[in-house]
């Protein structure tokens, strides 16, 4: 279980966002895990930590910076009943933490400047660490404009919020992004090759319904589909983007996960891989254990 | 001090021994008034311009009677009666940090013996209350962002029992460090962030769990 010393380990998103954001128990099995080795990424695994992570904390700091939401109970009671997903759930959870981490009066409503302001250091305290925690591999094979659009570099005096509107405009201008970026000669001719293994794989695989052949079926019709009509789009990547991380994997780096749909991925190019258990695994394991 | 070297006074040199002369000389009464005025606000260097500058103007405006818009650029123009935010001065942000920054390395030393035992609490709370009372001061800061990482690190659920002597005292050089230097740029905010983390101090403790879709 313990690696090697100066082994190189290339991770995926599902281990980006647990190493900056997880529980105690976690964070500690990770940290035992890689010791002092180097940690490598992508700016495409950036890009999906920010979509995945930073823009949904956005969603609710600007959620709460509406004048017609008054208190932080007002703001998390009404992004519980509108937004019941079970990720926006667990936003509603950690701002909550923070909040009482601060000692802040959720019925206050002059609490609200302040939660507003703690929680925009934290947002911007996570993007410092993502792009300082990481090393880059230096190849950006997909040239994805949403990975240049980022949150690095803003100092105290400047208007957060405005920055933060402008960074989700862009961020969601999803359109030019698409015109800037290569995904398509990616898979059409970079890694044509392998994505048609991909997809061969797929036809050839039984039980695709199975909990763990389920991720990567979703991602491979995806792929067909898109590599069949010639059409990419940033909305495909949100479902392709374990195919785009398993093939711009070093090779002579090992891809840290928590996801099914890569033992399939790295098994048909040979890519080095390594699964994690999910972070309710880890916590749930001192309690089972005898 | 002559009177011509109270008029060519350098306004930046706010807080130095020689404005105190310049604020005792009688020889120049209408300066010294207006600095006195200004001198209430002495953190807010650019009010201190703004007085000054407003008194040119209406020196030029009983010149001329014609009003005279032209020394404003059509922005300012705009945004007139908006009440403008002035940064507040060098000077300021140091004496903020010396009145907080102080007691909060002082109890950081103290700590180290206690690390880890319940007689450690007196001395983080006393971190985390002056934290939020710098934030609430000096929130223009750069340090201030140092701080909260440090303030999460160590509130979170109690975290501060968790580190021991070592890490204590690695944080106060840390923070002692970039309490010195007056201008603080992001790349310093997230070099300093970094550096607690690499201490073992948890910045981002607070977790975000999404369960598990399998």
């Amino acid at each position: 279980m313990t690696p090697e010393k100066k082994e190189k380990y290339f991770l995926d998103t599902s281990i980006v966002h647990p190493y900056l954001q997880s529980s105690q128990p976690y964070k500690q099995y990770l940290k035992n895990h890689f010791l002092d080795n180097p940690l490598y990424i992508t700016k495409y695994v950036k890009m999906e930590y920010y979509r995945g992570h930073l823009r949904n904390l956005l969603d609710f700091y600007f959620h709460l910076s509406m004048d017609s939401v008054k208190t932080l109970g007002d703001a998390i009671i009404i992004w519980n009943h509108h937004f019941a997903s079970r990720k926006n759930k667990a936003i509603s959870g950690f701002v909550a933490n923070l909040f009482n981490t601060h000692n802040l009066n959720i019925n206050d409503i002059n609490d609200k400047s302040n939660a507003l302001t703690i929680l925009a250091t934290y947002i911007k305290r996570l993007a410092i660490k993502l792009k300082r925690s990481f090393k880059d591999v230096g190849t950006d094979e997909t040239k994805c404009a949403r990975a240049n659009i980022t949150l690095e570099g803003i100092a105290i005096n400047q208007d957060t919020s405005e920055i933060y509107n402008k960074f989700i405009k862009e961020f969601d201008d999803v359109k030019k992004c698409r015109s800037q970026c290569t995904i398509d000669i990616f898979f059409s001719k970079k890694y044509n090759k392998e994505a048609n293994n991909y997809i061969e794989y797929l036809n050839k695989l039984d039980k695709q319904k199975r909990s763990e052949n389920i991720g990567f079926v979703k991602i491979i019709s995806g792929l067909e589909n898109a590599m069949k009509n010639g059409k990419f789009s940033c909305h495909l990547c949100k479902i392709i983007g374990d195919a785009v991380i398993s093939l711009e994997a070093p090779i002579c780096m090992r891809l840290e996960h928590t996801d099914h749909s890569f033992d399939h991925l790295c098994t048909i190019i040979n890519q080095p891989h390594f699964k994690h258990p999910h972070e309710t695994a880890v916590i749930r394991q001192p309690l089972t254990s005898p | 001090m002559t009177p011509e070297a109270a008029f060519k006074f350098d306004y930046t040199n706010v807080g130095e021994p020689e404005r105190e002369e310049a604020y005792q000389s009688d020889t120049t009464p209408e300066i010294k008034t207006t600095i006195k005025g200004v001198g209430e606000v002495l953190p807010f260097r650019g009010r201190e311009r703004e007085v000054v500058e407003k008194k040119a103007e209406s020196y030029d405006a009983a010149e001329d009677e014609t009003p005279k818009l032209s020394f404003q650029s059509e922005r300012d123009y705009i945004r007139q009666g908006v009440p403008q935010l002035q940064p507040p001065s060098q000077e300021f942000i140091m004496i903020m940090r010396s009145h907080f920054v102080n007691p909060i390395l002082k109890s950081l030393d103290s700590i180290q013996p206690l690390a880890g035992t319940s007689a450690g609490a007196a001395y983080i709370a006393d971190i985390l209350n002056n934290i939020h009372r710098m934030a609430q001061r000096s929130p223009s800061d750069g340090f201030i962002e140092i701080l909260l990482a440090v303030y999460d690190s160590l509130a979170f659920q109690g975290q501060w029992v968790t580190y021991n002597p070592e890490q204590f005292k690695n944080a106060y050089a840390i923070l002692k460090k970039y309490a010195e230097r007056p201008l603080l740029k992001p790349n310093d905010v997230e070099k300093a962030i970094m550096e607690i983390e690499k201490v073992g101090f948890d910045t981002t403790p607070i977790p975000l769990v999404i369960e598990d879709k399998s």
